[in-house]
């Protein structure tokens, strides 16, 4: 990974369109402001694993869980009561 | 009385006062903004969050508390404008969802990073994505080895 220190009110670019600004530094908080063309998508992180998590936790036609999965996982819950 | 057809359930009857709106849809599913809660008793402790726009699309939910009794709630100050809580209000009125996963069908896991909260009352929901990184989206419904952790004291 590729390290980079900087103050507030500093910049850098990520290649010839991306620049990152440091706005302000509070506490354990930074924040950032994002200079991109409107084609690039910019997103939380956790975002973006929440999102490809929704994706493989939808049950659909296609992707529909066996009947068993849900039974073994019932019967594992209600055995783990305390 | 209204009626869907779902993929899980078959004909579902609902009240239009039963559907939760998430007005932002859930990330991924943007477009899909109403959901019905399906509790059934052969499903307890989990809960199906089934569209009621589009029949074939269900997640499998399990109560936060349950995936970790220790889980602490916490919610940013969009995620609250969303559910519409006044200032005053606590996050004990809400209930506290995680998605679960079975991408590998014997090993499931919770999204416990962004839960789906829901106001009963007001019947409007969010996926809530935590500032912090406390949670994973992906926490082991199961520590593994669950059985043979005994051996050792």
């Amino acid at each position: 990974m590729l390290v980079i220190r900087r103050r507030q009110g500093e910049a850098f670019l990520i290649g010839d369109s991306v620049e990152i600004e440091i706005l302000d530094i509070e506490g354990s908080q930074v924040k950032i402001g994002i200079r991109a063309p409107r084609e690039v998508t910019v997103l939380r992180k956790e975002i973006v694993s929440t999102r490809q998590a929704n994706l493989e936790s939808a049950q659909g036609p296609d992707a529909s869980l066996p009947a068993t999965s849900l039974e073994d996982t019932l019967r594992r819950l209600r055995e783990r009561k305390p | 009385m209204r009626e869907i057809l779902t993929a899980r359930f078959g004909q579902v009857r609902y009240d239009e006062a039963e559907v939760i709106h998430f007005p932002a849809g859930l990330p991924g599913f943007e477009s899909e903004t109403a959901f019905l809660l399906i509790d059934s008793e052969t499903s307890q402790p989990l809960s199906f969050l089934q569209s009621v726009a589009n029949g074939e699309l269900c997640f499998i939910c399990a109560p936060t508390a349950l995936v970790d009794p220790e889980y602490a709630p916490s919610l940013n100050r969009q995620d609250r404008k969303t559910l519409q809580l006044a200032p005053e209000e606590g996050l004990e009125s809400l209930r506290w969802y995680a998605i679960l996963c079975f991408a590998q069908p014997d090993a499931p896991t919770a999204n416990l990073l962004g839960p789906v909260v829901i106001h009963p009352t007001r019947r409007l929901g969010t996926q809530s994505i935590r500032d912090d990184n406390r949670y994973s989206a992906r926490q082991p419904l199961f520590p593994p080895k669950e059985s043979s952790s005994r051996e050792v004291d």
